[in-house]
């Protein structure tokens, strides 16, 4: 079950894998699979074949070898931080930093009742029902049945089918439903044309009660604060939340040579280690490794871990700081061996502006 | 469902109205200043020059807005309607911050606007008569725009600021906001953001996120903010679960931030604290038992043997510390962790003795600052038959960092007022005595639910307050629940630690799968943490990541971010733990 640890473990035990528990299953980092447990059945991808009779009784967390010893994965206990990333997605989602900010400022906690529209693909609703658990409730809204359906099909799977209540209905024609008048702590938008909305929710978010719309464009956002002071809201602001990602390896750098090392000997062993990495990226082709960054060469973990570090020989022992082997020249390889971090360029930017608001609490 | 919604309307009830005691926030200005205080019948507040008692909040919800009344009965505070309030509050974002603002779609300009005050018929002596007969600010604020000259011709936007300089100078705006995880993030942060260790209101939000913290959770936190961290994810669980702040045997936590907040006595008595190596050692003997001690022995774990050939004086546990040996001996520990203790006993000794090395290894490996005072070494082994954990008596000599400390009687003024920003809070001695006597601890906001709640309320308090104290000494049997199971969330924020040396102790304590994350001011630690964590595959998704947010002002034809944003978030490393035991052989032989 998505982040209600305690229900599952008995006295003595870890958190075993059971028969129909839905398990991410971690390839690489920036590779991983949802699978639902099923005796008799196996789960394949392209490091192997994985028996799912094999996974039960294990703890969440081990790793797991495929058939033949062939291939292996680690299988981990899901979080809604790890089903945003393996869910389908049916809809443009939400994703841990908008969603971690919209839980925080909306300061949603457990027997809180939140009001939701769209529902999207539940990447949003997973987090939000993990926060209400377990005597709150969300009441999740879309006009669109068959997304409702499938939401709603996930969140039971998850174990969260009792705190999460999937609902059709258009919620910028028709508003939320009568019943559910002075019940919400929190509502969230992330609908096309929040400002058709905005002026029926008084009634939904009487005594101070935060509200939260999520909108991709600049446009959207100023029609929404439009409406929400013209309505008399109160506590407006409109944020954008980003996470930059690292990617983080080793790498060797060179130093230049005040004394005693001749210019042509430097340049001779620049160009032979050109060669020597070009050919051994062609041997590796399917291995993670990077091109030569000037006379540097860059180390993945594998390569480290391995222990079969490939930078090529240099007999000569200049000192404009090339890697060295250690086999060949004794020189301790690692002297210049740096641990760098920089952004990943594919880092996803921009996803939407976040406004909340407020109705101000009356004098009575 | 008709239950459920019941109790959650009465449960949010609680949390809306300031009550007598109640913990609170004075937003001045729209973040201009900010001030806790505690609102009793007796307390004052100081507002600009002059005092003013707290009395009329209680009763009110929290969000009322009041400002000061100067009438001839001497300044007071009354609360003023929403309606008023609204006009000037949605753009205040741009004053807030200083920023010049841009007046881009106006017809009318600044050009003949001469700022000589001449514009200004209104002189200071007059307004002091006002004031005197008992005008209100906004009255005071409403004369000055009738006698301003200069007014009409100032663009609409220019007329706004007026309106708003004015305001603050004359009629001061104070809402009154509970102080929850966000609210005290934000104020701190705006002010003296040191204090919580530059974290900001989304990196916070990310963290609770990226530790899976939600109901029924097990949290382990290594905090060094003051306790803020707890705080806060005491305020995400809501009682639901449990929550560990840990700390190495010479270090002992403050944890003055829980005070800060209302927490329900439930929330309350879910906050434990519990020194590092007893939640080793809970955890490694279940790990001996079940046969997995050459795994962690070989580098994931520390385990006894790492504990015990430390740089523990060789001394045998004698004359140094009687008091604590007999102490120690009638409690419930194990042998072993006797010794531990005495020895940390010791070395804390040596520690403060030795007050020039700032940094030293501690027994269980982390490093160690001593500019602690040495009273702060003594409160840690008072260790009595209950295992009672003074960390409420802590004095953090080494930070500035506003302990809140309630029992500590030279320190009674920040105790019960703890002021960001520079608004103090006055409050008169015999008050604060009787404070003092009404909360022994920090367990007291959660009592103040129970007034609430409970008809005979001072009587049950007493009794209730020690099970109920936020941030306790965790018993031997809560240790050794977590030891069994694992904890199943890792939140670290200790700027000043080594992420590395944290991991390496402090993720065996998790069980498999768990995550964890760990913020830190620099990044480079954090690189090196991830690099050797995934070389030893110790853990698996990690994550470096640097959170960002942009605030933006949006007003018609005036959309544009604030131009003061914050550069300083911060980073995080945030991944799962493994199954130590299960990485096994053959293959994890193989691949090393
Ligand atoms: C971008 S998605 C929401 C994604 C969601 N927040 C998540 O994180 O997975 C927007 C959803 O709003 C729904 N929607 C659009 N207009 C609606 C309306 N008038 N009433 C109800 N739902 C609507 C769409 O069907 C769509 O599924």
């Amino acid at each position: 079950m998505l982040g209600v640890p305690r229900d599952q473990r008995t006295e003595s035990a870890e958190c075993l894998i059971r028969e129909g528990d839905v398990v991410i299953v971690y390839e690489r980092h920036d590779r991983m699979k949802q699978a639902t447990v099923c005796k008799g059945k196996e789960f394949q991808n392209r490091f192997g074949v994985f028996p799912y009779c094999d996974w039960i009784g294990k703890p969440f967390g081990s790793r797991v070898v495929g058939k033949k010893g062939i291939g292996f994965v680690y299988l981990l206990k899901p979080t809604p931080e790890l089903w945003t990333l393996v869910l389908s997605h049916r809809t443009q989602i939400l994703y841990v930093a908008d969603i971690s900010f919209v839980v925080g400022f909306l300061e949603i906690g457990p027997g809180k009742v939140v009001l939701e529209s769209g529902t999207g693909s539940g990447s949003l609703t997973t987090s939000l029902a993990r926060s209400i658990a377990p005597l709150g409730h969300v009441y999740s809204f879309d006009f669109h049945e068959l997304r409702a359906e499938a939401a709603r099909e996930d969140f039971k799977r998850n174990g969260l089918g009792s705190l999460v209540t999937v609902a059709v209905r258009d919620i910028q024609g028709q508003g939320f439903p009568e019943d559910l008048v002075g019940r919400a702590d929190a509502v969230f938008l992330d609908l096309p044309q929040p400002w058709l909305v905005i002026p029926h929710l008084g009634r939904y978010l009487e005594g101070n009660v935060p509200l939260c719309s999520f909108s991709p464009c600049i446009e959207q956002v100023q029609r929404t604060c439009e409406a929400l002071t013209s309505n008399h809201f109160t506590d407006i602001r409109t944020f954008e939340v980003l996470l930059r990602s690292y990617d983080v390896r080793t790498q060797t750098f060179g130093s230049l040579s005040m004394t005693g090392v001749k210019e042509e000997i430097a340049a001779e062993n620049l160009s032979q280690v050109r060669k020597l990495s070009g050919q051994k990226r062609g041997r590796d082709g399917l291995k993670q490794t990077e091109p030569l960054v000037m006379q540097g060469h860059v180390l993945t973990t594998e390569e480290v871990t391995n222990g079969k570090e490939c930078i090529p020989a240099l007999s000569s022992s200049s000192d404009i700081g090339l890697s060295k082997n250690p086999e060949n020249t004794g020189v301790e390889r690692n002297s210049s061996e740096r641990i760098v971090a920089r952004p990943y360029p594919e880092t996803r930017g921009h996803t939407g502006f976040l406004t909340f608001a407020r109705q101000g609490s009356n004098l009575n | 469902m008709s239950e459920n919604s019941s109790e959650t309307r009465s449960k949010r009830h609680m949390g809306t109205i300031v009550i007598e005691g109640s913990s609170i926030l004075l937003d001045i200005n729209h973040g201009d200043r900010f001030t806790f205080a505690r609102a009793h019948t007796s307390s004052m507040v100081k507002l600009g020059n002059v005092k003013c008692s707290l009395a009329p909040l209680i009763g009110c919800p929290f969000g009322s807005i009041f400002e000061v009344s100067k009438d001839p009965k001497g300044p007071h505070l009354v609360q003023v309607s929403q309606d008023k309030e609204i006009q000037s509050s949605n753009c205040n974002k741009t004053e807030v911050h200083g920023v010049e603002e841009l007046d881009i779609c106006s017809d009318r300009d600044n050009r003949d606007l001469i700022d000589d005050n001449t514009a200004q018929s209104l002189s200071e002596l007059e307004i002091s008569y006002m004031r005197r007969d008992g005008a209100s600010g906004t009255k005071i604020v409403e004369a000055l725009i009738a006698n301003s000259a200069s007014f009409q011709n100032k663009t609409t936007l220019s007329q706004e600021k007026y309106k708003r300089k004015k305001q603050k100078k004359h009629a001061p705006r104070i809402v009154v906001r509970c102080p929850s995880a966000r609210s005290i993030c934000e104020a701190y942060f705006t002010k003296e953001p040191s204090k919580i260790g530059y974290l900001r209101m989304d990196v916070l939000a990310l963290l609770l996120s990226l530790a899976n913290v939600g109901a029924n959770a097990d949290v382990l936190l290594l905090d060094e903010l003051g306790g803020f961290l707890t705080a806060a994810v005491g305020e995400r669980l809501g009682g639901f679960g449990t929550i560990c702040s840990t700390y190495c045997a010479s270090k002992v936590p403050s944890l003055g931030m829980l005070g800060l907040f209302n927490f329900t006595p439930c929330t309350s008595s879910s906050i434990f604290c519990a020194p590092l190596f007893e939640l080793i050692q809970a955890r490694s003997s279940i790990s001996t038992a079940e046969g997995n001690h050459e795994v962690s022995a070989k580098g994931h774990s520390s385990t006894e043997a790492d504990l015990h050939s430390t740089v523990l004086p060789e001394s045998p546990l004698t004359a140094l510390l009687p008091e604590q040996q007999t102490k120690i001996a009638g409690s419930l520990l194990d042998e072993s962790e006797k010794i531990l203790l005495v020895k940390g006993a010791q070395l804390e000794t040596r520690m403060s003795k030795s007050l020039k090395a700032s940094l030293i290894d501690s027994s269980i490996g982390f490093p160690v600052r001593v500019e602690m005072a040495a009273q702060e070494f003594s409160c840690s082994y008072q260790l009595n038959g209950e295992i009672e954990f003074p960390n409420q008596c802590t004095v953090d000599a080494k930070s500035q960092l506003q302990t809140f400390s309630l029992e500590t009687d030279n320190l009674v003024g920040e105790g019960s007022i703890a002021t960001v920003g520079q608004l103090d809070v006055d409050s008169q001695t015999h008050q604060l005595q009787g404070e003092i006597k009404n909360r022994t601890n920090c367990g007291f906001k959660g009592t103040d639910d129970m007034v609430h709640t409970a008809t005979n309320a001072e009587s049950k308090h007493d009794s209730q307050d020690k099970s109920l104290r936020a941030g306790r000494r965790a018993s031997a049997n809560q240790v050794a629940y977590w030891g069994r199971h694992g904890f199943s969330s890792l939140i670290v924020g200790a700027p000043e630690m080594d992420p590395l040396s944290v991991c390496k102790r402090m993720l065996p304590l998790l069980s498999p799968s768990a995550p964890f994350v760990i913020y830190h001011p620099y990044m480079q630690p954090l690189a090196e943490c991830m690099h050797h964590l995934r070389k030893e595959r110790m853990a698996v998704n990690l994550q470096l990541s640097e959170p960002w947010l942009r605030e933006y002002q949006v007003l018609p034809s005036q959309t544009h971010p604030h131009m003061q944003m914050s550069s300083t978030a911060g980073f995080c490393l945030s991944g799962k733990s493994l199954n130590f035991s299960s990485t096994c052989f053959p293959y994890h032989e193989r691949e090393l």
